[in-house]
């Protein structure tokens, strides 16, 4: 069992899965970093961004990698706008009643998704789903390697836009010191609908990534947000880097544990590591103590 | 005052919640000035700051700031206006380099001018030159405070308010630091000087106000007030 | 206007009326007179078994046109289907019966998954309404007693008896080229139930089992699966799963180019899917399957068949089965000669109708269970599927080994 011709094999899937979990837990740590809160609707957000994929398919005939283009900038859009005027109003100055805003979000998403499309269990069916690169002793699925260097596109393009732009200059600000940026003349609440919008439109994008080979309903979201938010716990609340890097980890620990415990037991590993990270190093890999 | 007033705070009340802080306040500053408010802690001095740059709203009075009403702005209006709020502990980005920090400083005003400005921030603080591209959070204490006001000088002030500058400084740091606001000045940056340490601001400022329990009590040119043994020991406990 | 609305309005009345006083003689009496007679459908149509679902319905609903085409019931008058949606849940399954209780219908067919079968028989046992088993195969369904319910399809027990004396038929026709297997199924009553009854009983069939692997529904990859498969090279892969779960393992068997002998499945939830043959058939090519299955050789089977895809639907087993069904209660309630339900349970009980679509015996119902029902054993073949076995209803001879 412990043979490297199913051992290497494994691990590279679990690296290819990964990285899309890390780029559903990157949305999450940034909104997380910035904002303070853990967004719940990151999921029901995620439910909604798969029925865009896949609709976007069905009824225009946009192909998911494509419809990146057009979702990440739709989604970017909505979740400036819940954050602007539906989730920032609502709290009323007070950052901790955010987070009980975005739990009523995910169950009106839900909801609405539930009584729009019902409880069905959707998929979508592109020629490509199932071709492989032969690397001689695997295969590798062309979607997760196509996912995964999207995800790294993203991740880069993500630190660019930090690094290198007044607005991501700006985010890092507010992360950490919010009344010197309000001092600087930085709209905070601009900061904080900014930060909702990458984070959704980080959820949009892996809702293209995953549609290809995924299914969709209008519970699914929950499942990958459990993952991820594992993974920002292991990486460090907040940590961009961690939840790249959490997230790699977390997808080869879910692919051997099933290799080992079984499909139906596969997720435990997943949560032993967790219970594990609280224990030992609450801060995660990449976390620093607050 | 001959010219018009920069700033014009007229009969102000602020405060937080119950707690009224500021019970009308009035004071102005003419362009170029440096004006000094002093105060033992606790008098009020912070909410004046954080009312002038709208971080707390005004209940009651004006505030006018060149020619404009600008009591119900809010921060970004204010700082795009050209009245920049250097505040208490810093408030510099730890995690970022003395570089992008200083870029922020002119994140909402005189944004195009952006290199031209930091090397005039350069000129005035060298250190932060040899610093550029470590992280905020890594400078010494008054290397940081160098650090605040450099971004504060990066929006091409009018007025800059300096919130206890001195403070947590070593006696040879608060000396530069004093100097360092007559050079300020001389580029023509009025400045609103708020700090504990009256003795050293009475000697750089034009006048200076009083504060004490949410109002001021005393106001006229530094040197008179410096002159006054018995001000000093009823309001400045020294 | 003023024409048409009087009649609907006295009816409503009549209906209303005899539901208010809610007895059972009243609507046999008006029954009686040849108003119609109300058969309840019931299916989940909506929830994760929605397509199974719908193609049940689909199968009941060409029925009964057919039926009050031909002029309806014998003495009874047309079928007034009553449509029901169990939400592919128990609780679902059990509103619907109180609903279609008080609504006045004289039977039920459907339930397609076993734990809505379950749910659904005893429901309706409490009003003695004769319920009619679509699909659902848990053997439980028709051991506890109740008088009401009825299989017409086969079930568990018989199937696996069946798949595995096929098998070993195959295997030892083809000069026993297989030894071992791999079980792939997925980790509920369906799965489970079938893993551990093939653990018990190939080895005495000389088969050596090599590994059982387990996997919940859903499962979206399947890679790790088909390595485990790839690592040991089994003979035979048996897959017991539902269709999604099934159509990923076998494409992702062919995309990770493990072949082995067979792909040999029981009740799999994909191998005798025309929806798989036609969209992957490259994946499908050669699978055989122990399953549900039409006549291939019965007239009526293909004029059904013809039918639902000229209606653009697959011709699925949910259909011809839920059709089969609605066919027997029709036939049930002829004999009866009325709606009540201990008559049309009595008729249902003495049924030896045989004009239905299924490559079945004689009807015979022993404890409610149709001892004449059984599975065939299908294959991919030519971009089709064919029955194989049993002999008598077969189209082409098992290709096994599959070919290179």
């Amino acid at each position: 069992m412990l043979s490297p011709v199913i051992l290497i094999p494994a691990i590279l899937n679990g690296l290819l899965t990964g990285a899309v979990y890390a780029l559903v837990a990157l949305g999450l740590t940034l909104i997380y970093g910035v904002l303070h809160i853990i967004n719940f609707a990151h999921g029901a957000l995620l439910s909604a961004a798969l029925f865009a994929a896949f609709f976007a398919f069905k009824l225009l005939g946009l192909d998911p990698y494509l419809a990146a283009f057009l979702l990440a900038p739709a989604f970017f859009a909505l979740g400036y706008g819940l954050q602007r005027f539906i989730i920032g109003p609502a709290s009323r100055g007070d950052d901790r009643n955010m987070l009980l805003i975005t739990l009523g979000l995910s169950v009106v998403i839900e909801n609405v998704l539930l009584y729009a499309f019902r409880g069905d269990t959707r998929t979508i069916e592109v020629p490509y789903a199932f071709e492989t690169i032969d690397l001689g002793f695997t295969f590798l699925p062309i979607p997760r390697v196509i996912g995964f260097g999207v995800v790294f596109v993203v991740a880069l393009l993500l630190w660019a836009i930090m690094r290198f732009t007044d607005t991501g200059k700006a985010i890092r600000a507010v992360a950490k010191e919010k009344l010197g940026a309000q001092l600087a003349g930085i709209d905070v609440a601009h900061v904080y609908a900014m930060t909702f919008g990458l984070g959704s439109a980080c959820v949009a994008v892996a809702a293209c990534l995953l549609i290809p080979t995924y299914y969709v309903n209008p519970m699914v979201g929950d499942a990958f947000v459990l993952i991820a938010f594992t993974i920002v716990v292991l990486g460090g609340m907040g940590s961009v880097p961690g939840a790249l890097i959490g997230g790699l980890v977390i997808g080869v620990v879910e692919s051997l544990s099933g290799l080992f415990l079984g499909e139906s037991l596969g997720q435990i590993g997943i949560f032993v590591i967790f219970i594990a990270v609280l224990l030992v190093r609450p801060t995660g890999l990449f976390g620093v103590k607050a | 005052m001959t010219d018009r007033p920069l700033l014009d705070v007229r009969d102000l009340h602020a405060g937080y919640g119950e707690t009224q802080v500021l019970r009308g306040v009035s004071l102005d500053v003419a362009p170029g000035e440096i004006v000094a408010v002093l105060g033992s802690n606790g008098v009020g001095k912070s909410t004046f700051n954080r009312t002038l740059s709208g971080i707390v709203r005004a209940r009651a009075g004006s505030i006018q700031f060149d020619g404009a009403a600008i009591e119900h702005d809010k921060p970004p209006a204010i700082v795009a206006r050209g009245l920049i709020h250097v505040p208490e502990g810093r408030r510099i980005f730890p995690n970022m380099t003395v570089g992008e920090n200083l870029d922020l400083g002119s994140y909402r005003r005189a944004k195009p001018r952006r290199a031209q400005n930091r090397e005039r921030v350069f000129g005035i603080f060298p250190r932060l030159r040899e610093r550029e591209a470590q992280y905020a959070g890594t400078l010494s204490g008054g290397e940081q405070q160098m650090l605040a006001i450099g971004r504060g000088l990066m929006a091409e002030p009018k007025l800059i308010i300096l919130d206890e500058p001195s403070l947590g400084l070593s006696p040879l740091l608060v000396e530069e630091l004093f100097t360092l606001i007559g050079r300020i000045r001389a580029d023509g940056v009025a400045i609103l000087l708020v700090e504990q340490n009256v003795v050293q601001s009475l000697e750089v400022a034009d006048r200076a106000y009083i504060l004490a329990e949410g109002t001021f009590v005393m106001s006229g040119a530094a040197s008179a007030i410096a002159a006054d043994p018995e001000l000093k020991r009823a309001y400045l406990g020294l | 206007m003023s024409e048409g609305k009087f009649p609907f309005s006295r009816r409503t009345f009549l209906a209303t009326t005899a539901l208010g006083a809610a007895t059972v003689a009243m609507p046999s009496v008006l029954r009686a007179q040849g108003a119609g007679v109300k058969l309840g459908i019931l299916h989940p149509v909506s929830g994760a078994l929605s397509y199974s679902g719908t193609q049940g319905r689909l199968g009941a609903t060409i029925a009964i046109d057919e039926i009050n085409a031909a002029g309806g019931i014998k003495g009874l008058g047309k079928i007034d289907p009553v449509l029901g949606d169990a939400q592919s849940s128990a609780e679902g399954g059990t509103a619907e019966v109180e609903k279609m209780n008080s609504a006045g219908v004289a039977a039920i067919v459907g339930g397609y998954a076993s734990a809505v079968c379950l749910a659904v028989s005893q429901a309706a046992a409490r009003y003695d309404l004769p319920y009619v088993v679509d699909v659902g195969v848990a053997d439980s369904i028709v051991t506890r007693g109740l008088k009401n319910t009825f299989r017409f399809g086969p079930g568990f027990g018989v199937i696996a008896k069946t798949a595995l004396s096929n098998l070993a038929a195959i295997n030892d026709a083809a000069g026993k080229p297989a030894k071992t297997v791999m079980i792939v199924h997925e980790d509920s009553l369906f799965g489970s139930g079938l893993a551990k009854l093939l653990n018990a009983q190939l080895p005495a069939q000389g088969f050596q089992i090599l590994e059982t692997i387990p996997h919940p529904t859903p499962t979206r990859d399947f890679n790790n699966v088909v390595l485990k498969i790839k690592a040991q090279n089994p003979d035979l892969v048996i897959p017991a799963n539902y269709y999604n779960e099934y159509v990923l393992l076998a494409r992702t068997m062919q995309q990770q180019k493990v072949k082995p002998k067979g792909i040999y499945s029981v009740l799999g939830g994909a191998a005798s899917s025309y929806k798989f043959v036609k969209e992957f058939p490259e994946a499908a090519k050669y699978i055989m399957d122990c399953n549900h299955w039409f006549d291939p050789k019965n007239p009526k089977a293909l004029a059904l068949k013809k039918k639902v895809e000229d209606q653009g639907q697959f011709f699925t087993y949910e259909v011809y089965m839920n059709y089969s069904c609605v066919l027997l209660v029709a036939d049930a309630l002829a004999r009866a000669g009325s709606a009540d339900r201990a008559k049309v349970t009595e008729a249902l009980a003495s049924s030896t109708f045989k004009d239905h679509v299924m490559p079945y015996g004689p009807t015979k119902f022993v404890n409610g269970q149709n001892e004449g029902a059984a599975p065939a054993n299908t294959q991919v073949l030519d971009g089709d599927i064919k029955v194989v076995l049993p002999v008598a209803f077969a189209q082409a001879k098992p290709v096994f080994p599959m070919p290179a």
